[in-house]
């Protein structure tokens, strides 16, 4: 510090006595916080996957000015973090993308030009691709941050003008291990309960998950309810790293990475060994299996559990697992009057992440912790619009909307006659999912794609790898985005698109509630919509197709006013058309239904009537949901309806462990995991245009056990070098107690090309849901120098 | 070394006289004075017993109205105490009698 | 026994030299002690932990301390700190449905102690 501790303690002392008598000091005074609010408005944050709702507070000139959570929402109750607190200040950024910018070349410098011209470039370069390479050599690339209406419409005219499902989102990076783990134990997407059943809860198991930072405002209920509830709540943090989560937590499970899915059985094992298992509701509700074909029963389940026995599972896991502490937490899972598990990446971004969601969904189908209040097998979702638009609007190359799956003729003919194409149009093979599409771009196979609303050139596993191939002049890179971005840095044509509030459209969040955020505000410069853009686009593209179906996709929506009507026309077709009878029936979910709620509508809600209500808090329970009821096969209170599972059963599956795809040996003897922090937002490329958060986490740090610090000699801040087989980045450490001994934690929100960590981890997939494995890889650290004085970095 | 805040409330028609007696105290810094004729200082003295003396003289120079502390801090005092290092004198009770020592 | 003796020491020091009843703090525009760029670079409660430890021990368990409500959260960051927050900005944000009848003529501080947020 060159501010002397002396100095400073005299310094507060002048300024408390200052502001007891409102007296400004001859410091270097603030700017204004110009907080004149004329008006507020209602919408949803548009960060992470919790869904809190907003309101904005808008000046007399139109400008925000301020924000405040919406204390009648059910998701947040008014709290925000500080994300949600100050993502409007963005808004008015000078960095802000304002006019479309082209170049022939990517060694070229970029050139503004209008939208016409704009338009009729990137019309051009798909047709052209499609007509002389095929339709495959064209892609889409899109967010979990588009709005449910954008999702829906670029996928529409993949599938329909363009004629091809290289379709994909960067949910394929969080939440795909969530989805295929969803279908495969209970036969539908998405959560059965609410965060409501926080409230109800009496045991909360929190794995694979730093909530504390990563859903700062659920993690608040559940702080909340432990707090008021101190005896009668346990916590369980199951970690190799200890997080801001572990603060409230009574069992810390701290095991060796990758080692989760012996300990997850190790909890199956004592539920079954110690008959703490609900004999009812698996004879009604459940079946066992072993693969896709093969049903097997509890007398098979039970053997295959006899490799994880909690004491053998304690060699397996390593870190501070004993054989005892398996034992309570399955006691206290199972035994509680409501259990409710959180899970997030740490689970997910797995080699084997489907069957580690499998293993959590077994402990509640096992012990019945479903289907009431306070017991449910909760996924948390990363992205504010992962759900509503990526995994229900039919935002990934094997899914259409309304969780329908390609291969499926009966469903692609559904949706073809519910586009008004002839049937047979949409192609009968899955696309390239996210890392094919990618190694397809390194490979030139893709000519043209269109990345919308996020950075892979900085988010993709390896990612240096899939820079080079983005940077070859023969794949024209189309970007959409509100700022420059390292993947602006390798495109062709940088389109320049409305905000949050600067548009209207609907987010899902996690608890599959879809909620409306208005256009409040002007985007600046010639920034547009998102659906305007794509709807135009495609209008060209039938000129040069010369094709009718082409213009077909987009006709119920061109010439309509780019703000409310043409978002509004889309949402009514996707609601009113593609969900209607599905799973996620949201009929009833109407702009006019959802204008007039604090929050929003949980599916499935096929009228307006109970959309008002707020819709359908826990699914498969007769008289809860609407489609339980409506669905019913037999006289039982619960019906698992899911579209997955022909036989309407909960499946409990046989799942080894499995370790990761790359683990340390002798050159590369520590495990690497990323993860996010509190005050950023994925790539930083908003959050870092904001000061207070900047200044938070001005870079990535890595963590690094006090251990581990001592043997490479790495004090607090010094320079450290994580090496892997793939590259390697130079980040600030922080000494501390937070990953496992062996392990270091490196943020990734950083995008300088010496802290970017994503060159370093490994792009190994789960074969079912080909997520890939950002959480677990080898590497190798050393200590580089003392403390540098480093300069934070945002692309401009 | 006790560090202490304080917002001392001046006469305002002889404000200048007062801020130059001020000025005779080194321990003592002047941050500002606003219309009202407060003044925010910072007094920065040896020991704990200092300040306390310090205070009374100002008090009795003409023109100080009133004197309150907003901020104390005596960390490094205390620490010094507990090293042996400062013995402090404490008295209870009436005045005059022998003061305790602490050991 | 000594550390008592030292607390009522600094106590009745304390006393002695409280002459003012205390005012009622007001939003300020004050600038923080004028940093390096650098140093504006660390977070605020890696430098509080060690100069205003008291402050952060009692943020650090209070609910706000973990729920990870940040300092700059209330009081803004250097160039647009308020070292008492605007009651309606800070505490608004989140606490909204308690401005107006809850708090009526009172700052939330009055009841609410900072840092640590329990009620006095």
């Amino acid at each position: 510090m060159s501010l002397s501790r002396r100095d400073f303690i005299k310094n507060t002392a002048a300024l408390t006595a200052a502001s007891y008598i409102g007296m400004n000091l001859p410091f270097v005074a603030g700017e204004a916080n110009a907080a004149d609010v004329a008006s507020w408005h209602r919408g949803t944050c548009r960060l992470c996957g919790t869904g809190c709702r907003v309101q904005l507070g808008i000046n007399s000139k139109g400008q925000p000015v301020a924000m405040r959570g919406e204390p009648k929402s059910r998701t947040n109750f008014g709290y925000l973090c500080m994300k949600g607190m100050m993502f409007y200040k963005i808004m008015n950024h000078p960095d802000r993308l304002t006019m479309p910018l082209y170049r022939e070349r990517k060694d070229q410098p970029f050139k503004e030009i209008s939208w016409d011209k704009a338009l009729d470039i990137a019309a051009r370069k798909f047709a052209e691709a499609k007509q002389q390479y095929g339709p495959n050599s064209t892609a889409y690339y899109g967010s979990g941050q588009c709005l449910t209406e954008e999702t829906y419409l670029f996928q529409k005219i993949m599938r329909a003008a363009l004629q091809t499902n290289n379709v994909e989102g960067n949910p394929r990076l969080c939440m795909a291990s969530a989805v295929g783990g969803y279908l495969t134990s209970f036969g539908a997407d998405e959560p059965i309960g609410s965060y409501a059943n926080i409230e109800k809860s009496s045991c909360m198991f929190l794995i694979g998950s730093n909530m504390a930072e990563a859903h700062p405002v659920i993690f608040r209920r559940v702080m909340r309810h432990k707090m008021n509830n101190k005896d009668k709540v346990k916590v369980i943090n199951a970690d190799p790293r200890f997080s801001a989560t572990s603060r409230i937590a009574d069992m810390h499970m701290q095991f060796k990475p990758g080692t989760d899915l012996a300990m997850l059985n190790a909890m199956a094992y004592t539920i079954i060994d110690e008959k703490l298992y609900d004999k009812e509701f698996i004879a009604d509700y459940a079946v066992f299996r072993k693969g896709k074909k093969v049903l097997v029963d509890m007398e098979a389940y039970w053997k295959s559990l006899q490799d994880y026995t909690p004491e053998k599972a304690a060699k397996i896991c390593g870190g501070n697992i004993t054989a005892k502490m398996i034992r309570e937490a399955a006691r206290m899972f199972a035994k509680s009057d409501g259990t409710v598990s959180f899970w997030c990446m740490g689970i997910n971004q797995r080699k084997r992440g489907v069957w580690a969601n499998n293993l959590i969904h077994n402990l509640h189908i096992l012990t019945g912790q479903l289907c009431r209040e306070g017991a449910d097998s909760f996924s948390l979702t990363g992205q504010p619009n992962a759900c509503g638009g990526v995994r229900e609007g039919g935002g990934l190359c094997h899914i259409l909307p309304g969780h329908r799956l390609v291969v499926k003729e009966k469903l692609r003919n559904q949706v073809e006659d519910a586009w008004g194409i002839p049937r047979g149009r949409i192609a009968p093979k899955p696309g390239a999912h996210t890392i094919k599409m990618f190694q397809q771009v390194n490979s030139a196979d893709i000519k043209a794609i269109w990345i919308n609303c996020t950075s892979p050139a900085q988010s993709l596993p390896n990612v240096d790898l899939y820079r080079k191939g983005m940077a070859r002049e023969d794949v024209f890179i189309v970007t959409s985005d509100i700022f420059p971005t390292r993947t602006t840095e390798l495109s062709n044509l940088v389109l320049p698109t409305a905000f949050h509030f600067e548009k209207s459209g609907v987010y899902g969040c996690t608890e599959r509630r879809s909620q409306l955020t208005p256009k409040v505000v002007q985007s600046p410069g010639e920034a547009r919509p998102e659906t305007w853009i794509a709807t135009e686009w495609c209008a060209r593209m039938a000129k040069y197709l010369n094709d009718p179906v082409v213009l077909q996709t987009v006709k119920p929506f061109l010439g309509k006013e780019m703000y409310v009507e043409q978002p509004q026309a889309i949402w009514d077709e996707y609601t009113q058309k593609l969900t209607k009878g599905r799973d996620n029936d949201l009929r009833g979910a109407s702009y006019t239904v959802l204008k007039q709620m604090a929050d929003g509508v949980q599916w499935p809600a096929p009228t307006e009537a109970f959309a008002l209500t707020g819709g359908t808090v826990m699914k498969f329970v007769k008289g809860v949901d609407p489609m339980a009821t409506s669905m019913s096969k037999n006289e039982k209170p619960f019906q698992f309806y899911g579209p997955a599972h022909p036989d309407k059963k909960l499946w409990i599956w046989i799942r080894p462990q499995a370790g990761a795809d790359e683990e340390p040996d002798a050159d590369w003897p520590m495990y690497l995991s990323t993860g996010r922090v509190i005050d950023h937002w994925h790539t930083t490329s908003m959050t870092g245009r904001i000061p207070e958060l900047m200044r938070a986490n001005p870079y990535s740090f890595v963590e690094i056990n006090p251990k581990d610090a001592m043997r490479y000699g790495i004090k607090p801040n010094d320079m450290v070098e994580i090496e892997s087989r793939r590259g390697k980045v130079t980040m600030p450490a922080k000494v501390m107690e937070g990953p496992i001994e062996g392990m270091v934690f490196a943020y990734w929100h950083d995008m300088h090309e010496d802290r970017m960590i994503n060159k370093v981890v490994k792009d190994s997939f789960d074969p079912g849901s080909k997520e890939p494995e950002f959480k677990i890889c080898a590497c190798r650290i050393k200590r580089v120098s003392g403390p540098k004085a480093l300069k934070p970095f945002i692309v401009t | 070394m006790p560090i202490g805040g304080f917002v001392i409330a001046l006469d305002r028609s002889i404000q200048d006289e007062v801020l130059t007696q001020f000025a005779k105290f080194s321990q003592i810094e002047i941050h500002g004075v606003d219309e009202e004729g407060n003044a925010v200082a910072v007094i920065d003295t040896e020991t704990s017993d200092e300040m306390e003396q310090l205070t009374r003289d100002l008090q009795k120079i003409d023109g100080v109205l009133s004197l309150g502390v907003t901020y104390f801090h005596a960390e490094d005092e205390i620490e010094k105490i507990e090293s042996g290092e400062l013995k402090p004198t404490l008295s209870f009770g009436r005045k005059g009698e022998k003061p305790a020592n602490c050991s | 026994m000594k550390k008592q003796v030292l607390v009522l020491l600094a106590l009745a020091t304390l006393v002695v030299l409280a002459a003012c009843s205390s005012m009622l703090p007001t939003a300020t525009k004050a600038g923080h002690p004028s940093l390096s760029e650098q140093d504006m670079l660390i977070a605020c409660s890696d430098c509080h932990r060690e100069v205003t430890p008291t402050v952060y021990s009692e943020w650090y368990d209070s609910t706000h301390g973990i729920g990870n409500v940040k300092c700059y959260q209330c009081h803004g960051t250097y160039e647009n700190l308020q070292v008492t927050p605007d009651m309606v900005q800070s505490c608004g944000s989140c606490h909204t449905d308690k401005l107006g009848e809850h708090t009526g003529k009172q700052t939330c501080w009055e009841c609410h102690d900072v840092h640590s947020f329990l009620i006095n």
